[in-house]
């Protein structure tokens, strides 16, 4: 307690008590829904096991949402909630937490502790960062490209973590000030929009891809290969890596600053690095084997296979130790996708998910690119607000349903699903890469909410333009 | 006011006998109470005091080696197994001893003797367990203050809890307070004590006061409530700035007397209503003096405690005197309570000071006695009260990156 700063509520004992007990209200009220739903009539359409998992389901939306419980928690609760309220055994329940993009996820996370522990990813960034940093403009492209690639292998808020130290050797070095400096504001924005729009390019950059590519498979039995994914997404990326450029250029850059010190800094922190070690090359080796394994044997040898046994070799090699891999590993991230994929299928089985789509707007003749479009925008406006796997977690088994309904190729939905709920640009509470930006002092919410909304605006202009356009042209049909 | 009047009234006897003292006939000398407590003021060299009930449960105490050698102008006796207090006049009013708790006699496992630990003051067992006070170092230590005499180590916290379960398992006290000096630090001294007070708070259903110096940052107010601290004294001692820079040197030059109020107004805030005290020493500074201080301290939501100032007066001092000077003090007092909705209750256990509670029999108005006194006193009280105390703590104490204060 010495030192440790408190505050003391001195508002009124009753509004303090009536705050304190909200948590408790909410789940109350979570509770009273979820028995409303089990205790109504059957509707027609919908089967009593379908009834169920609506109410199970609506309980953890509501729970991932408010966010009552860790994420982790309320999947764990949905996954045992299913058996106990004899929609499937507990076999057949469990079962699905050992669905294969678990251990894809996994695997990536144990392949991202090894780069970040051994300092490869640091090694990798300041490389191409030094080949930027002549002018200002140049700097903060390199701010923005070198994370965008970084997140095309390793999870974006690993990449955002691992740039930020770079960021504020920058700012410091060139003696920028936090809030005032908009220079500085362009540093730490571009270096969290870079990992955010890389992070939707493969299935590395965000375990979300992965979690929708497990409902996905779980429910129909197709799935999407590593680098179809990438076919379908990275010119999207790549155009709103165009257009964050140009945004934080005339937000942030509009005269010239002398960013010598930045290089110098850049080149000083490049050099403290030494040597390339052998560990980080016999690294460096694995994880670009895993990588060409995913593009070109994924769909043969199984995504998650290739990454477990890419971690095998780490720890053959002795490259990463057990306790490494504690220290770094999200298990609650893992623990949230297991429950989820078993929620999701079970409101594929019984249908429920199907209801649902049948009973609301979606049951509505709409144009399938007007569908797509619904879609896009509820991923993205429901990503500001709550976890982008939790966005998943709700809209897939939907998504899927709506799928079925107009004939429209799942893979279509899990991408109108998957890519847009990835894009979280406005606020620091949406994604990490945001809350380590805003964490700087140099960036507020209003700069961010500023320059979010546009491009969150142009990116659902440019995902309807490249699903209307260009997925036609790699089979991606709707 | 005559004697009878005076042995009458337990409030005026009170002050009598604070002002004048008392003498201890030979045949109480040789009471087993009496005779236990001078042993052991011999043994453990500590300065005990006696503890006398007086009628309506007012306690006063006096210490017992004042009582030995001058005449004074009144004499414990003993009368059949009880005692009474008896006026030169003949008058005579029984009394009772607060017993000597027997923990008094025993020893922590580290073996120092626990009454020199903590001594128990009617309800409350008062603590001192580290000596440190930069005041002192500096020499600008505060004119009444006994600080100096006491050349004890800072006691351990396995001592004090040793001491606080021996005080409290036999019923000796119901109430802890912790007592400690000035350091130069944003704390101001408080974090000398938290060890102490969390080991208290976490072991024993037990409220815990604390008399400190303002810490130099509020947050600190803060962390004081928040380790668990249930009833704060600031002690402000004198009103009239030059007095109080006489008197208290170092609160003065140190501190600074602004500090004080500024640091009670903040405590006031955070602390449950009426858990705020702060000392008034009647009879250091002009009676207008000290009422502009009552003013001031009770606006600000602070309880003001009244003391006497012993070493400004004599035994000759005739206490009718004395009692006509604090009248209009005391009404005064509940006058500002009243205006400011304090209630003393909280302090109820502080009756060994002259407080509000005292001021019925020297205001002659309604008693401003706290309603549920009786209650908060009862050892069902206490523990109540205890983990009302501990609930409300949980309510409002939050770490600071919680963002409730958004909603502000």
């Amino acid at each position: 307690m010495t030192g440790a700063r408190v505050v003391v509520d001195t508002r009124p004992l009753a509004i303090v008590v009536m705050a304190r007990s909200s948590r408790y209200f909410g789940f109350l009220a979570i509770a009273a829904i979820f028995w409303a739903i089990i205790s109504f009539p059957t509707p027609p359409g919908l089967t009593v096991a379908g009834q169920r998992v609506l109410a199970i389901f609506v309980a953890s939306l509501l729970l991932w949402v408010s966010q009552l419980l860790p994420l982790a928690i309320t999947s764990l609760f949905a996954l045992v909630s299913l058996p106990l309220s004899g929609v499937m055994s507990s076999e057949e329940a469990f079962a699905l937490f050992g669905n294969e993009a678990v251990f894809f996820i996994m695997g990536a996370f144990f392949l991202a502790a090894a780069m970040v522990k051994s300092g490869l990813s640091s090694r990798v960034a300041l490389v191409f960062l030094r080949r930027f940093g002549t002018d200002d403009r140049r700097l903060i492209l390199g701010l923005l490209l070198v994370p965008a690639f970084m997140a095309f292998w390793m999870p974006e808020h690993a990449v955002a973590a691992m740039m930020f130290p770079i960021s504020l050797e920058i700012v410091n070095s060139l003696e920028l000030r936090p809030r005032r400096s908009r220079f500085g504001k362009a540093v730490f924005v571009a270096a969290a929009y870079g990992a955010i729009i890389g992070g939707v390019a493969t299935f590395l950059g965000g375990a979300r891809n992965p979690l929708a590519i497990g409902i996905l498979r779980q429910s129909t039995g197709v799935t999407i290969g590593f680098f179809e994914w990438m076919t379908a997404v990275v010119p999207l990326v790549l155009f709103l890596l165009v257009v964050a450029y140009f945004l934080i250029i005339k937000f942030f850059v509009q005269e010239a600053s002398d960013v010598s010190g930045a290089v110098r800094a850049i080149e000083s922190k490049a050099r403290e690095l030494g040597v390339v070690s052998g560990q980080e090359r016999m690294i460096a080796a694995i994880v670009l084997a895993a990588i060409l394994a995913w593009i070109f044997l994924g769909n043969t040898m199984g995504l998650a296979n290739i990454a477990i046994l890419a971690v095998v070799f780490l720890f053959m090699f002795k490259l990463v130790s057990w306790k490494d891999i504690e220290d770094y590993v999200n298990w609650g991230v893992i623990l949230m996708y297991g429950g989820a994929i078993a929620l999701g299928f079970a409101m594929d089985s019984t249908r429920a998910a199907a209801w649902i789509a049948d009973s609301t707007i979606l049951a509505r003749q709409l144009a399938p690119l007007t569908l797509l479009l619904v879609i896009a925008v509820t991923a993205i406006l429901l990503t500001e607000g709550i976890s982008n796997a939790a966005v998943v977690a709700i809209l897939m088994p939907l998504g899927i349903s709506v799928a079925r309904k107009y004939g429209i190729d799942p893979k279509v939905i899990t991408l109108a699903i998957a890519v847009p709920s990835g894009l979280a640009y406005m606020l620091p509470m949406s994604t990490p890469p945001n809350a380590i930006a805003y964490s700087s002092g140099f960036v507020d919410i209003r700069d961010m909410v500023k320059i979010g909304s546009i491009l969150a605006i142009t990116s659902v202009v440019g995902f309807m333009v490249l699903a209307r356009f260009y997925w036609p042209l790699i089979g991606l049909e709707f | 006011m005559t004697e009878l009047a005076m042995i009458d009234n337990p409030g005026f006897l009170k002050l009598d006998l604070v002002i004048r003292g008392m003498k201890i006939s030979r045949d109480s000398l040789d009471s087993p109470e009496i005779s236990r407590a001078i042993r052991l003021s011999n043994e453990t060299g500590a300065a005990l005091e006696l503890n006398i009930i007086l009628p309506d449960e007012v306690i006063v105490n006096i210490p017992v080696l004042a009582c030995l050698a001058e005449e004074k102008p009144y004499t414990l006796v003993k009368k059949g197994d009880g005692f009474s207090i008896r006026a030169q006049s003949g008058e005579a009013v029984e009394v009772r001893l607060a017993p000597t708790p027997q923990y008094y006699d025993r020893k922590t496992t580290s073996g120092v003797p626990m009454v020199r630990i903590g001594r128990t003051y009617g309800g409350y067992l008062a603590l001192s367990p580290n000596p440190l006070c930069e005041f002192i170092e500096d020499d600008l230590a505060c004119h009444y203050c006994d600080l100096s005499t006491r050349d004890h180590r800072a006691w351990t916290v396995d001592e004090v809890l040793e001491t606080v379960d021996a005080a409290l398992s036999e019923g000796a006290a119901e109430y802890i307070c912790l007592n400690v000096g000035y350091t130069r630090s944003a704390d101001g001294g408080i974090a000398l004590l938290e060890p102490y007070i969390q080991a208290i708070k976490d072991r024993f259903d037990v409220q815990v006061c604390v008399q400190a110096q303002p810490p130099a940052v509020d947050h600190w107010i803060d962390s004081s409530y928040a380790m668990g601290i249930d009833s704060i004294a600031y002690n402000l001692e004198v009103y009239d700035p030059q007095i109080f820079e006489e008197i208290a040197p170092g609160k003065m030059r140190v501190v600074g007397r602004e500090r004080y109020f500024s640091a009670l107004k903040h405590a006031a805030k955070i602390f449950p209503s009426g858990a705020v005290v702060s000392n008034l020493i009647i009879g250091s500074e002009p009676v207008a003096s000290t009422m502009k201080g009552i003013d001031m301290l009770t606006a600000l939501g602070v309880i003001p405690t009244l003391p006497i100032y012993r070493l400004g007066l004599s035994a000759s001092t005739d206490a009718s005197t004395a009692a006509q000077t604090i009248e209009p003090i005391y009404r005064h007092l509940g006058e500002g309570l009243r205006r400011n909705r304090l209630s003393p209750t909280l302090i109820s256990h502080f009756n060994l000071a002259f407080n509000a509670i005292d001021g019925e029999y020297f205001g002659g108005e309604a008693p401003i006695r706290g309603r549920w006194e009786t209650v908060v006193k009862s050892k069902r009280g206490t523990r109540l009260a205890a983990n009302l105390s501990r609930v409300r703590r949980r309510l409002r104490v939050r770490p600071l990156d919680d963002d409730f204060s958004e909603d502000h």
